[in-house]
């Protein structure tokens, strides 16, 4: 029989729920409030719990943990970084990095987090992801790489965010890519699953904006072929995506967010200059220029004609 | 004398049928008088392409794949664009010249009978080996800075129309002089007018 | 004695300096914001309709409202250049549906996850976290969703309309969804029926209202704070009508008359990245309750004759914004024309040059957007947030709404609580 304190230590009056951390650097808070959009937060509040969190009440303020650093199961990082950024009067260089060596996973919440994302164009000699610079792996934490989970997006999706504690809750690994993002998030496109798939197979662009009709892609600057992301596998809200709204994806996942004229396709006579991912130019235009061969009449009219 | 393979013998057909077509025309050329020409009898011929409109789309696929493979080493070289664009007019014209059935066979018969490649050859399919390496030339034309951006079908009408118009004189006979001496000058002018400001 | 509080639990993080007498009572506060992003300066020599991607960027919480901000500033800015732009009603309607969402959202969060804990936390009582309130946060961002593709950071509104070409199938669970809503507020927040409130308010009888927004005021009366928190009077509405009050005068209002204060900023010597905004030179109030003063809302205007701009007006200005917007938005679903075009092409950004204005009523007051474009290049941009004008940190002479708000509160603890009122969003702020 094992000894009273073996059983008090393996059987805690409460259950052991994984202790989390989220901290901001420089950030609009845009991924702390997708968080809150998750419709199963109350599940997930009863696996883990936060020790601090800037907007849900916690256990302690930042003034306390920044006093004595606390050990936890996960760090959250949302927000772009810079060392000399404070947070509670603390630069970011030691803050994080305090953080960060107490606990056993770290997910960088968010494209700013990730690769520096809008707020890096501020000043973008200082300002970097926690992992990744970029594309370049020169971030704070590259000593603790193996650590990071990426999720970039602006923001990330809730989902996305509560896969990720859920698998390390389960305790199972995260196959990840090269920007430690996980596979079973960022192997698609937000190409897949966008309601306007079938126009892009038959090269019918959208004339303009503010219609069901037509693909993004050709003219309207829309960058779904060529994003990582699950946006239109697990919807936004639950109901949309920007495809689904008509507004072109303006490859938020991506190391290169944001790019410049986010709202046209920039093209080399008449020829997008960006290729769906991985499709060689040759095989595009053979396959484009079959494809606008054909005029489908069904594609080329309104979906519903009634209500216009 | 080595058996043939059906391919081979398909494309000795061909070769035979494009002279025909290219100098009588799409009409007037028929199957028995292609069967004839190649001393075959019309049942086997039949064997091979299952109507005369069959075989006019395997000839016109079979021009572009050529036209293309040539345009595809020329785009694949390390020209720049303008060496490139008289690399291109040289391969048209000396095709013009040596193959002229090929060139005659595109402006006499596919683009001068649409409606026999209506069914099976609608808008670009039939040539978009050719089309597609054009459309690769002028895209890293644009790209590479050298050329200026325009509507693809703006900059492919001037260049091509241009090539065809001067090998149509050529076939009339109107030419003064040998048509590749003309390659400099026409050269020159496609950059001209497609080049960069 | 001073005293540095560093106030979390708000939209980023702000600094109060306090400075208390003998009796712990402050006698004077100043704001402070140290965060800055450098928005406007990340904006220059972009496309202007990249904007429509980067200003949603300022702020996690009211990020639409500065996309609306945006888009109509460019299209002022078409029709500064002389170019006519339409707008069909249904683009404007949905534009209208998509923005009030976001503020019944916001306001919904600051009441229970600002207002209901920290006035809990001070009489020790903090309640656990309202899964409730977010739940329905996540509809009414799921009803935006519907026309906006996502919320946060949709870019869906674009000068000549909105992206978006929704079907009766995105009408019908709209209304779905804010009948859930209307009824969450009904039962949770007021524990009665929106008359019922309406009542309330004129019969000054709120404090006996069942719901959660019932138990914030009675936190406030324990804690003494229901009459406390009063300001200068003075309100301002810039958005969709001009006005201004000025002790219960009424006048029409100008945006020329806006103006920036640097003064205390870093780049001044001074000690905050926060920008100060001033009509006339002068501090005012702006957001819910400056609105439905200018509206003249019976209930609120009845509450401001008692009690003035104290906690209890303000507070309650918010809460009956968000029964307002969703009666709106639901005349709103109800009356969208679906057969009209959602977008109008205009001609070519990259043809426009010149000015323009795009003023909006965001979750905490009046949202200005203004920017230069050449050729359809931004060359300069400035935005001033609701924020600037309520958070403004003045001087011993003149004041800002909060700053004097705060000035007479018993306890640095209850000063912060008063603070809070106001929705503090540090991230807008500064921007």
């Amino acid at each position: 029989m094992n000894p009273p304190s073996a059983i008090t230590s393996t059987m805690p009056s409460n259950p052991t729920k994984l202790k989390i951390i989220w901290l901001q650097g420089i950030t609009c808070n845009g991924n702390t409030h997708s968080f809150l959009n998750d419709p199963l937060l109350g599940t997930l509040l009863d696996e883990v719990e936060f020790i601090h969190h800037p907007i849900l009440p916690a256990q302690k303020t930042l003034k306390e943990v920044v006093k004595k650093i606390p050990k936890s199961d996960i760090l959250i990082f949302e927000g772009a970084y810079s060392a000399s950024f404070e947070r509670a009067g603390v630069p970011m260089e030691t803050l994080l990095l305090a953080l960060a060596s107490k606990t056993k996973h770290i997910i960088a919440m968010g494209s700013c987090a990730s690769f520096g994302g809008i707020f890096k164009e501020g000043a973008p000699e200082h300002i970097s992801g926690i992992l990744f610079d970029k594309e370049q792996e020169s971030g704070p934490l590259r000593s603790m790489r193996e650590k990071v989970i990426t999720l970039s997006g602006c923001p990330a999706h809730p989902k996305w965010l509560s896969f990720v504690i859920d698998m390390i809750v389960s305790g199972k690994t995260i196959a990840v890519d090269e920007y430690r993002r996980p596979k079973a998030l960022y192997s698609y496109l937000v190409h897949n699953g966008c309601l306007r798939n079938e126009y892009f197979e038959w090269k019918v662009d959208s004339d303009h904006f503010g219609t069901k009709e037509g693909c993004l892609f050709y003219a309207q600057g829309c960058q779904g072929p060529m994003t990582h992301g699950s946006c239109n596998k697990i919807l936004w809200n639950e109901v949309s995506s920007k495809t689904r709204a008509g507004t072109p994806c303006v490859g938020c996942t991506e190391p290169t967010f944001p790019k410049s004229n986010l709202f046209s396709t920039k093209t080399y006579m008449s020829i997008p200059s960006e290729m769906p991912l991985g499709i060689p130019k040759r095989s595009y235009l053979a396959l484009a220029g079959a494809a606008k061969s054909f005029h489908i009449k069904r594609l080329e009219e309104r979906l519903i004609d009634d209500n216009a | 004398m080595a058996r043939l393979t059906k391919e081979e013998r398909k494309v000795s057909i061909m070769t035979k049928a494009l002279e025909l077509f290219s100098k009588e025309g799409f009409y007037q050329t028929t199957m028995p008088s292609i069967a004839e020409k190649i001393g075959m009898s019309v049942g086997n011929l039949y064997n091979y392409f299952t109507s005369k409109e069959m075989l006019a789309k395997d000839l016109i696929l079979y021009i572009a794949n050529i036209l293309g493979e040539e345009i595809r080493k020329i785009n694949e070289s390390p020209l720049n664009t303008k060496e490139k664009i008289e690399a291109i007019v040289h391969m048209y014209f000396k095709i013009a010249q040596e193959r002229p059935e090929t060139i005659e066979y595109f402006l006499r018969v596919y683009l001068s009978n649409r409606e026999v490649f209506q069914n099976c050859c609608e808008g670009m399919i039939c040539v978009s080996a050719f089309v597609t390496e054009l459309m690769i030339f002028f895209e890293e034309g644009v790209r590479s800075g050298e050329l200026k951006d325009q509507e693809f079908f703006s900059a492919f009408g001037l260049f091509m129309g241009y090539l065809g118009g001067m090998v149509f004189i050529n076939g009339e006979k109107i030419l003064p002089k040998p048509l590749e001496s003309y390659e400099s000058s026409i050269s020159d002018n496609i950059y001209n007018a497609l080049k960069s400001n | 004695m001073i005293t540095h509080e560093l106030i979390e639990r708000i939209e980023g993080e702000a600094v109060l300096d306090f400075k208390t007498d003998k009796s712990g009572i402050v006698r004077d506060a100043n704001i402070r914001f140290l965060h800055f992003r450098g928005m406007e300066a990340i904006l220059e020599g972009r496309n202007a309709l990249d904007a429509l991607v980067i200003t949603p960027r300022v702020c996690g919480i009211c990020g639409h409202s500065h996309l609306i901000a945006t888009v109509k500033m460019i299209e002022n800015i078409y029709q500064n250049a002389g170019v006519k732009i339409r707008i069909s009603d249904k683009a404007k309607a949905i534009r209208q549906i998509t923005l009030s969402c976001e503020l019944i959202q916001n306001h919904i969060k600051w009441l229970y996850l600002i207002m209901l804990h920290e006035s809990g936390k001070l009489l020790e009582k903090e309640p656990k976290v309202a899964l409730k309130a977010l739940y329905v946060s996540s509809q009414v961002n799921q009803l935006c969703a519907l026309f906006s593709g996502q919320w946060p950071h949709s870019s869906y509104a674009i000068p000549g309309g909105v992206t978006c070409d929704p079907t009766y199938i995105e009408v019908m669970q709209a209304l779905k969804i804010l009948s859930e809503v209307e009824r969450f507020i009904a039962d949770e927040v007021l524990g009665c029926t929106p008359e019922a409130f309406n009542q309330a308010m004129s019969q000054n009888t709120l404090l006996s209202l069942k719901g959660d927004f019932g138990t914030v005021l009675r936190n406030f009366e324990r804690l003494g704070l229901l009459e406390q928190g009063k300001s200068h009077g003075r309100f301002l509405v810039l958005g969709e009508t001009q006005e201004i009050i000025v002790h219960l005068e009424r006048s029409s209002a100008s945006s020329d008359n806006v103006s920036e204060d640097i003064s205390n900023t870093f780049a001044e010597g001074g000690n905050t990245y926060a920008k100060n905004a001033l009509y006339n030179g002068e501090f005012f109030e702006t957001g819910p309750l400056a609105r439905a003063l200018v509206q003249e809302h019976t209930g609120v205007s009845a509450l401001h004759r008692l009690y003035g701009d104290s906690a209890v007006t303000r507070i309650t200005a918010r809460v009956e914004e968000m029964v307002s917007l969703c009666a709106h938005v639901r005349q709103l679903l109800t009356s969208l024309d679906l057969s009209q075009p959602s977008f109008i092409t205009p001609p070519s950004i990259e043809s426009i040059s010149g000015e323009g204005l795009g003023i909006i009523e965001a979750p905490r007051g009046s949202l200005i957007h203004r920017a230069t474009i050449e050729k359809g290049k931004i060359v300069s941009y400035s935005i001033i947030t609701p924020t600037q004008w309520n958070l403004g940190n003045g001087t011993q002479t003149n004041l800002g709404v909060a700053q004097k708000a705060m000035i007479g509160a018993e306890s640095i603890a209850k000063a912060s609580l008063l603070f809070r009122t106001f929705d503090v969003c540090s991230v807008c702020t500064t921007h």
